[in-house]
């Protein structure tokens, strides 16, 4: 027995011996690749991947291929060159639902590509409301290269007459129209718009920024809708009057991660008036930071920071707001607005589903995840007895002025309209002296609200 | 020589053969039983060697498999391969997985932005037909780009802030060093974008196979999640090109026609590289006749 053993040792191991030496030398004599170790490495990963998929990872059957490639190749190839661009137009909807111009709706229609010779966009509106017609034009214009490492900028020119809210740092047209529709929990207010804009904007590897002007003439509107269709007493009736005057606007955008840091930073700048003219004379300025840590393999922590101060004319158009979603949960919806805003939140994220957490089930269809939160917010400048901002020297809230709160939430990610955006009800409790009420609150939209785009 | 008797279990292996048929205990003075022999005659000694070149760093390894990426792609002047795209439902193990569709095209792609697709098969287990009355199937169509950013999305520029790497294992085959190379997203709100494991011959610094997997589905409400994501590259000549992209998917709701469970697969094969496209492949077609 101990022969026999020793015999087949001793000749496994002359046969590896001899294999290892010889296999390169017989491979190249073959004409096959020299390294057959590592070619048996790979094949025995494909060979698993083939036990997984089974049926699927199965090599096609080649029978009759070969006589429907002459047959294809006997076509004309047709067009093949390049991106084909499309000169049919195309058609699509539009809606849009609130207090100041009721129910609006239109068409619009697009022709050409903007990599080609540009694209071109006509919308028109009816807002029965006011029984007003709004419509426009826009022309976009794209350069460079497709991928995100190449440097691409986009040209867009604008006309028309359209409609816009009070909070240019956080509106959604959808969301905020379905809000009102349904239920009346629309706290925006709104103005119509007048004129003529122009954008370049360009990005690369994470980074973008774009460059903006306007000509505007800015007009109030009235609420002329105070119905909702589950009949719920709305929020706000009133539409608050916006300042008339025609805006003469540039603005700068610029944004991008930080390298090597789950971080986004955010820089806005708006100029009127000066040499732009315009009846508005003012500088506006934003800025916002926010980042996602992992915490192990369970949880994410979510900090975020941003900052916004208005020198020179104060208007309810450009004034900032704070409260409901973003910013401050344990105020109503853009119940704070004044020339300056400030605020910070750190949020605490379960990654995972609760219950599977607790290992009480399986991955979920529906994953529910919990957050806990921590902030405060201010804003300043303000005037307590009409609500509108007044121009200030502040540049910071005073002590007073910031409002803490603390708060949890629970959270489902439907994967829709976008992958990153959460259905969370929030119950935010106030900290610190004062009066103010803990309150529940419904929203949708990113953990980083304080960033228009990560 | 010297005997001693040992615990372990292997040696016990090696002192049975070494000492052939046990025979039975005689006396109890005597001790018998396993023991093992072993050689001490003959001693070898192998010098340390201080190695002064630094180890190449992560960064240096993603550096170097992006410009092997660039290096293949940049080699690439045309290629035709062939493209079988198969879909596979009920493959979640309680049915048995039933073929759904299948299509072969032979594809053809020459720098600097020619392509020509020619369907060869394109068989449905229930053919379906669009509003003008012709098949409706998989439409494949392809552009002249040869990169396979499929396989190289993570090491490119572009993305690779956006994700954690670590090297996980190094294999030596032969004279082919194996680096394993898992990444994740950086964001810990990025859980529904693919982490991976990678791996890469440092031979021409290329990718070879990666596997996907996605933390969390993007699309909760419809996916539950997209199992075993596979992507392997096979040599062809001097390329390393893309052989084969397998995913299984479970669906929160069943998808006519596809069931709860159904696999996607992607075949690439019969490659033909740098071999010199006619012309006249590319050629645009004469003014009103049939596309």
């Amino acid at each position: 027995m101990s022969r026999l053993a020793c015999f087949t040792l001793r000749a496994f191991l002359t046969a590896a011996t001899l294999a290892a030496c010889l296999a390169p030398s017989l491979a190249r004599a073959q004409g096959a690749p020299a390294d057959s170790s590592f070619d048996a490495y790979v094949r025995g990963l494909s060979d698993s991947t083939d036990a997984f998929f089974g049926l699927t990872a199965a090599p096609p059957d080649t029978a009759g291929l070969d006589s429907a490639l002459a047959a294809g190749l006997a076509k004309p190839p047709g067009a093949a060159t390049g991106a084909r661009v499309s000169w049919k137009p195309s058609l699509g909807h539009r809606q849009a639902f609130n207090r100041a111009l009721g129910v609006t709706l239109g068409a619009n229609v697009g022709l050409g590509a903007s990599r080609g010779w540009g694209r071109v966009n006509g919308w028109v509106d009816h807002a029965n409301g006011p029984d007003l017609w709004l419509g426009g034009g826009s022309y976009a214009k794209r350069w460079g290269g497709t991928e995100d490492e190449d440097f691409s900028y986009t040209l867009g020119l604008s006309a028309g007459r359209g409609w816009s809210a009070f909070d240019r740092d956080h509106f959604d047209r959808l969301f905020d129209s379905g809000y009102a529709l349904l239920y009346g929990n629309d706290r925006n207010h709104y103005y119509r718009t007048d004129g003529a804009g122009a954008s370049l904007s360009f990005g690369r590897n994470g980074r973008w920024g774009t460059i903006q002007y306007r000509n505007q003439l800015e007009s109030p509107l009235a609420t002329t809708a105070s119905w909702n269709l589950f009949r719920a007493e709305p929020a706000v009736f009133e539409n608050r009057a916006a300042a008339l005057g025609r805006a003469s606007e540039a603005k700068v955008t610029l944004g991008g991660r930080v390298p090597r840091l789950p971080v986004t930073l955010e820089a806005q700048w708006w100029g009127a008036g000066g040499p732009l003219g315009g009846n508005f004379d003012y500088s506006r300025a934003r800025f916002a930071a926010g980042g996602a840590f992992p915490l192990g393999t369970l949880f994410a922590l979510l900090p975020q920071v941003h900052y916004g101060r208005v020198t020179g004319d104060v208007t309810p158009q450009n004034t900032f707001y704070l409260g409901g979603g973003p910013g401050l949960r344990s105020a109503e919806g853009k119940s704070l607005q004044g020339a300056g805003a400030a605020g910070a939140c750190v949020e605490v994220l379960l990654q995972d589903d609760v219950l599977h957490a607790l290992h009480l089930r399986q991955p979920p269809t529906f994953p529910i995840q919990l957050s806990a939160f921590a902030g405060l917010g201010a804003t300043w400048g303000h005037d307590p007895v009409t609500g509108l901002a007044l121009a200030t020297d502040a540049n910071w809230p005073e002590a007073r002025e910031w409002q803490p709160e603390v708060g949890g939430a629970v959270l489902y990610r439907p994967g829709i309209p976008q992958p990153d955006y959460f259905v969370r009800v929030a119950y935010a409790v106030p900290v610190g002296p004062g009066n103010r009420e803990p309150r529940l609150a419904l929203s949708l939209g990113t953990m980083l609200s304080s960033l228009h785009r990560r | 020589m010297t005997l001693r008797t040992t615990p372990l279990f292997p040696a016990f292996l090696l002192a049975v053969l070494a000492s052939g048929a046990a025979s039975p205990p005689a006396a109890a003075e005597v001790k018998h039983g396993p023991t093992l022999a072993v050689e001490d005659t003959m001693r070898t000694d192998i010098s340390e060697v201080l190695v002064h070149a630094p180890r190449v760093t992560l960064d240096e390894i993603l550096d170097r498999v992006h410009r092997g990426e660039m290096r293949r792609d940049s080699a690439l002047r045309d290629q035709s391969y062939q493209l079988t795209v198969r879909v596979v439902r009920d493959t979640d193990g309680r049915k048995k997985p039933v073929l759904v569709q299948e299509t072969v095209d032979r594809v053809y792609m020459r720098r600097p932005n020619q392509s020509r697709t020619v369907r060869l098969r394109d068989w449905r287990l229930k053919p379906k037909k669009d509003e003008n009355g012709e098949d409706k199937g998989v439409s494949v169509s392809a552009d002249a780009d040869m990169s396979e950013e499929i396989v190289n999305f993570a090491f490119r520029p572009a993305n690779r802030g956006e994700f954690k790497f670590r090297i996980v294992g190094r294999e030596l085959l032969g004279d082919h060093l194996i680096y394993k190379i898992r990444f994740e997203p950086r964001s810990a709100l990025d859980q529904f974008n693919p982490s991976g494991l990678v791996w890469v011959d440092t031979h021409e610094y290329v990718i070879v196979r990666q596997q996907l997997e996605l933390k969390q589905s993007p699309v909760p409400l419809f996916l539950k999640g997209v199992r075993g994501v596979v992507i392997e590259r096979q040599r062809q000549g001097d390329f390393w090109m893309l052989s084969r992209i397998l995913a299984r998917m479970d669906m929160t709701i069943p998808m006519p026609g596809y069931g709860r469970s159904f696999d996607i697969g992607l075949q690439f094969s019969d490659y033909r590289i740098n071999a010199g496209l006619p012309d006249s492949l590319f050629a645009p077609a004469p003014k009103g006749a049939r596309k």
